[in-house]
């Protein structure tokens, strides 16, 4: 469904966001994960057709996005991490505004989507006075608005409560039936129960690329828990790799990654995603010693 | 209805709606209907509209419509430039903008949504001035209000003029580094520019054939001064509140004669806007952070980010050295609080450094008459941009909320807006200031005054409309008045240049101050009330 050959993306300053970049996705949910600074924002800025690649080819269903960009625009919902609205227009009116935009003619369906969003009864209110999660969900109703085939969102739960999230989750899930969701963040439990694939990306490379399941083995045996004191763990917390940390009546409760066990006592345990991520990331970082 | 055009119509009509909800808007209302007030002068003050040889003219519809009509030609390029400027700047900035990217809206589409946006908002300000002036009519019309010969005058004078400021406004927007500030001053030496170039439309006329700047000529005052000429055949009238003689009988003003060939002339002068909207289509970055982002590598090639460039490492120094001095970090809160402001503004706008540094070596080297007649008015203009953004930086910036979380500092904020832009403005004019007050003691005070005048209506204006665009319009609109009247109207010497205030015209001015900070305080008061 959509295919990214070998992708670079150098910014005029001479910055590289992206750097030979491959994949190729079927429909489902793609998770993009990475630390800031990784390139997911550029990578999808350049699917989205908001900028061009410095150098190679994105494929979405065959056709060419970056000599045809109309033609995905047409079936793209995008929601960018740092999106905005008119401070002084009703959700409706900016709802209306960008539906006109997609060519989407349907009052029912703008008014569909705020109720989707649970906005219903604000739709009449500017949008100035809304809190951060109402604006959050108003920007994923303008990315639903045309039905897109590839749907882009950045960060999307940032701001959402946790009722909100899950609710979030479970929409995007649904929506990656027979499409592409392209899904980026940094909190691995919103990809982790929702992801058909997992990319992990760091500055500007592909980490890793494949099924949840298929990250979970790459990182096998590389996922330890053991009991610490406080003031072990405070000691020690530079040189490890905590994934997790759960204070106790006995200890510190904690998650560690590594080749080897990192702690005496360290048990080995089952990977989570989690766990998964921080390996694949040190793994690279250890490769190419002079990573920042 | 062609999707394209559809896509285009929901840009437009979004850009009105948000526009027109903003409070500036009933800022601009007030001042059409001021505006209009003091356009008619009543008859039985000595004024005139209009003075032909002298002679008053009647006001009649056409004399009204026509020398109104000319004067929105002269004051709509300038004002209404401020008016829809950085439409698609706004989008940007809000974030709006990469939505729209990743919907099929064209370039083109996009960007004449925003011309007819823009055109919408000018229409409706001229016709809100119409409306205004048709009240006037009433009032001391001397002739029957004939509604269709507004509507015809207005309709062939402004329509290219409003089209021509649209396009100004989305070419500046397009080309990189012009599309804020920077675009928001330099756009006033380009109306500068072309006031003379309209009026090259005049050379031909009333005899033979108009001349080339008729294509240049947008704005529509060219065409209207030649008009009238033709009309009364006379070269000596003027437009706008003039005294008359009173012991001339008024005159009738015949009307403009609108044959088709004189239409045909107006409608050539549609040629600039059309070229604009085209030079602009190709340099607009539809939102590509490749290049719209601030520090973009176009926009590192425009001239105020050249300026800039070059002032950063000269300002490093003298801000090193008085954060060495810990000068920011003594004395009271309030002391400490506005020396951080305007290390602030010296951090933003490294200019500022620079000016004050020139403005100082110019007060010790220029002759006298030089530093006043040179200098004082490049240092005044200068001061327009350097001063605009103070009230308003962190509202913009969106940092409103972290930075008036400081102690006490909301609830003081217009008097330390107030206090930084006069320590901003003195800076840049107390070399000239010392040196004056020791040689030529009334010009001295009277830029001090002036000073303190741009400062204190800065706030006022940023603080009433939120935005610094009513400032940079009106401060450099009356600089451009005063540069222009030089010695011959003393009470338009504010800032000593001509040398020619008196000291009643003093007193004026530090009035028209404190009422400026007096008003800008009391508002900001109201605006907190009505925010709690």
């Amino acid at each position: 469904m959509l295919r990214i050959d070998r992708v670079t993306k150098r910014w005029r300053g001479g910055k590289t966001a992206v750097e030979d970049f491959t994949l190729e996705v079927p429909s489902g949910v793609l998770g993009l994960l990475g630390p800031n600074g990784a390139g997911k924002t550029t990578l999808m800025q350049m699917v989205a057709t908001l900028t061009r690649p410095t150098s190679g080819r994105i494929l979405f269903q065959g056709r060419d996005v970056v000599r045809e960009p109309e033609a995905i625009r047409e079936r793209l919902g995008y929601l960018p991490q740092d999106f905005g609205v008119y401070d002084n227009l009703t959700a409706f009116e900016f709802l209306d505004y960008v539906a006109r935009l997609k060519g989407v003619r349907s009052r029912a369906r703008v008014l569909g989507l705020l109720e989707g969003v649970n906005l219903h009864a604000v739709a009449e209110r500017n949008v100035g006075t809304f809190s951060g999660g109402m604006r959050q969900r108003l920007g994923i109703a303008q990315a639903l608005l045309a039905d897109p085939e590839l749907l882009i969102v950045d960060e999307p739960t940032a701001g959402l409560d946790p009722e909100e999230r899950v609710r979030f989750r479970t929409l995007l899930s649904e929506l990656g039936l027979g499409r592409l969701v392209i899904l980026s963040t940094h909190i691995v439990s919103d990809v982790e129960s929702i992801a058909t694939h997992v990319a992990v990306m760091r500055e500007g490379r592909l980490v890793a690329f494949g099924t949840a399941e298929h990250l979970l083995a790459e990182a096998r045996g590389s996922a330890w828990e053991a009991t610490l004191g406080s003031e072990e763990l405070g000691a020690r917390r530079s040189t490890l790799v905590v994934s997790s940390a759960v204070r106790q009546g006995d200890g510190v409760h904690v998650r560690l990654v590594g080749p080897a066990p990192p702690v005496r006592g360290a048990r080995p345990v089952e990977p989570t995603l989690e766990d998964a991520y921080l390996f694949l990331i040190r793994r690279h970082t250890a490769a190419r010693p002079d990573a920042p | 209805m062609s999707p394209g055009v559809e896509r285009a119509l929901a840009v437009a009509v979004t850009d009105v709606r948000a526009r027109l909800r903003r409070p500036a808007s009933a800022w601009l209302l007030a001042a059409l209907a001021l505006a209009a007030y003091f356009t008619v002068p009543p008859p039985s003050a000595g004024r005139g509209l209009f003075v032909i040889d002298g002679a008053r003219v009647r006001y009649t519809s056409e004399a009204l419509a026509c020398a109104t009509g000319a004067l929105l030609s002269l004051l709509l390029p300038l004002f209404g430039f401020y008016v829809v400027s950085r439409a698609v700047g706004h989008d940007a900035r809000t974030g709006v903008g990469p939505l729209v990217a990743a919907t099929p809206v064209r370039r083109a589409e996009f960007l004449l949504g925003k011309l007819l946006g823009s055109t919408i908002i000018l229409g409706a300000v001229s016709a809100g001035f119409l409306a205004c002036i048709l009240g006037m009519h009433l009032v001391r019309g001397e002739g029957p209000l004939l509604p269709h010969v507004y509507a015809v005058y207005y309709l062939v004078l402004g329509l290219p003029c409003i089209l021509g400021v649209a396009a100004f406004a989305l070419l500046f927007e397009s080309v990189p580094g012009l599309g804020g500030r920077a675009g928001d001053f330099f756009y006033f030496f380009v109306w500068l520019f072309a006031m003379p170039l309209a009026m090259e439309v005049w050379k031909g006329m009333p005899t033979g054939e108009p001349g080339w700047g008729r294509f240049l000529d947008s704005s529509g005052l060219g065409f209207a001064i030649a008009q009238v000429a033709r009309a009364t055949g006379s070269t000596t009238f003027t437009i706008g509140a003039t005294p008359f003689d009173v012991t001339k009988a008024p005159v009738e003003f015949p009307g403009l004669s609108l044959t088709p060939a004189t239409i045909a002339w107006r409608a050539e002068s549609l040629l600039l806007p059309v070229l604009l909207v085209l030079a602009a289509m190709p340099l607009f970055h539809r939102f590509d952070p490749a290049r719209s982002r601030p520090g973009a590598a176009h926009a590192r090639w425009s001239p105020l980010a050249l300026a800039r460039a070059l002032a950063r490492p000269l300002s490093r120094v003298p801000l090193a050295v008085v954060d060495r001095t810990g000068f920011a970090s003594r004395g009271s809160p309030v002391l400490r609080t506005l020396a951080a402001e305007v290390l602030l503004t010296a951090r933003l706008n490294p200019l500022l450094v620079l000016t004050v540094a020139v403005s100082a070596v110019l007060a010790a080297v220029l002759p006298l008459p030089l530093l006043r007649a040179f200098a004082l008015p490049t240092l005044m203009a200068l001061l327009v941009p350097l001063l605009a953004d103070t009230p308003v930086r962190e509202t913009q910036a969106g940092v409103a909320g972290i930075v008036y979380a400081a102690p006490g500092l909301r609830r003081r904020l217009v008097p330390f807006k107030l206090a930084t832009a006069s320590c901003v403005a003195l800076l840049v004019t107390v070399g000239p200031a010392v040196r004056l007050l020791v040689e030529q003691p009334g010009a001295g005070v009277s830029l001090v005054l002036g000073s303190l005048l741009f400062a204190s209506a800065s706030v006022l204006l940023g603080i009433a409309t939120g935005s610094p665009k009513p400032f940079m319009a009106l401060a450099l609109g009356f600089w451009y008045v005063a540069l222009s009247a030089g010695e011959h109207v003393p009470a338009l010497d504010f800032a000593g240049w001509a040398a020619a205030a008196t000291p009643a015209v003093r007193v004026a001015y530090a009035i028209a101050v404190a009422l400026a900070a007096g008003t800008a305080v009391a508002m900001g008061r109201l605006q907190e009330r009505l925010r709690d």
